[in-house]
């Protein structure tokens, strides 16, 4: 890596530790991992019956 | 502490919005939490990209296991030559897959870069959905700055990956301001409003300021479209072919981690690539 590589990823890690929840990302992670259907989403459906 | 294989795959609502930059700074999170470098891998399992990139050059250094090229290129053409032979189509989604499984082996957790937005691919049935079904991955959104805009391309983004029942885990909004109407510490307050009131299992993970050092990783990442269909990967070598290079043949830099397998590259590549092995290392000087 560049010097120019380096400083961004000092940069990014900076703004990760202050910026980002990897803890809570990682343990949804794993929750969402173990049990997908929890995490799926309840969305509304177009009416299949006939005439509507 | 993570205990299961996990897998993640971080998408966004188009290119350039920064997946690449956050799945950089995931993995330098990951380490930063007490991973081990071979704890860890990266794959770009679809791409239409051929360059060379920070988190490539970063997962060399650091020694993770890492795939930033495919096996899915999609260069110029590439879509007319899908459909012109359309068999070759279910193939494309199992080769991600494959590649997925082959480096996450022995891995704890799985860094999967999405390309474009979440149906990019699709027309070869190839989308971001149908990698993230393939290869059991919940996805993190990479989302934009704002409010009303930024929550309207996250449910576009969400329910494309709902519709075929993938966990959405939530976002990381990116570029955001540190002052004005769209600041940081509003757009924060809204968008987890939002998600509080609307999503309640999604969540807001970070929101990362625009940050001078980051803007020119938006360029440096620029994407070097192949303009040619890839060369066909070499065949895997014999057992005899897989003794180990004599001291003479050191033609690449040497590398904590056999990381980036060779196959072909297009001739339009602005990558150095080894022409001896036709691996992705720079050759030594």
């Amino acid at each position: 890596m560049s010097e120019e590589d380096r400083a961004a990823v000092a940069a990014l890690s900076a703004l990760f530790r202050e910026h980002v929840d990897v803890k809570q990302l990682l343990a949804d992670l794993e929750g969402a991992t173990a049990r997908p259907s929890e995490w799926a989403a309840d969305l509304a459906q177009y009416p299949t019956g006939a005439g509507g | 502490m993570v205990h299961a294989p996990l897998r993640m795959m971080v998408a966004g609502d188009r290119s350039s919005v920064g997946k690449s930059t956050i799945s950089l700074g995931l993995l330098v999170a990951l380490l930063d939490a007490g991973f081990l470098p071979h704890e860890v891998a990266y794959i770009k399992p679809a791409t239409q990209c051929v360059s060379s990139t920070l988190v490539a050059r970063f997962c060399e250094e650091q020694g993770i296991a890492c795939e930033h090229i495919g096996p899915v290129v999609y260069y110029r053409g590439f879509t007319r030559q899908q459909l012109d032979n359309p068999s070759e189509h279910n193939a494309l989604v199992a080769q991600c897959s494959e590649a997925v499984d082959r480096i996450s082996t022995g891995k704890r957790i799985t860094v999967i870069d999405g390309v474009g937005y979440p149906s990019v691919g699709s027309v070869v049935g190839c989308s971001s959905a149908d990698l993230a079904v393939a290869c059991a991955a919940p996805v993190l959104l990479v989302g934009k700055p704002g409010v009303g805009d930024a929550v309207d391309s996250f449910n576009l983004c969400a329910r494309y990956f709902e519709a075929q029942a993938v966990p959405v885990l939530g976002s990381i909004f990116n570029r955001l301001s540190p002052s004005g109407f769209y600041s940081l510490d509003t757009c924060r307050r809204y968008l987890r409003k939002y998600m509080a009131g609307s999503r309640p299992r999604q969540r807001v993970y970070g929101m990362l300021p625009v940050h001078e050092t980051l803007g020119t990783l938006g360029a440096e990442e620029a994407c070097g479209l192949s303009f040619e269909r890839p060369k066909a990967r070499p065949a895997p070598p014999s057992a005899a072919q897989r003794r180990p290079a004599p001291p003479s043949a050191a033609h690449c830099r040497p590398t904590a981690d056999p990381c980036m397998p060779a196959r072909g590259m297009p001739a339009a590549s602005a990558h150095a690539c080894c022409a001896v092995c036709r691996c992705l290392r720079a050759p030594a000087r």
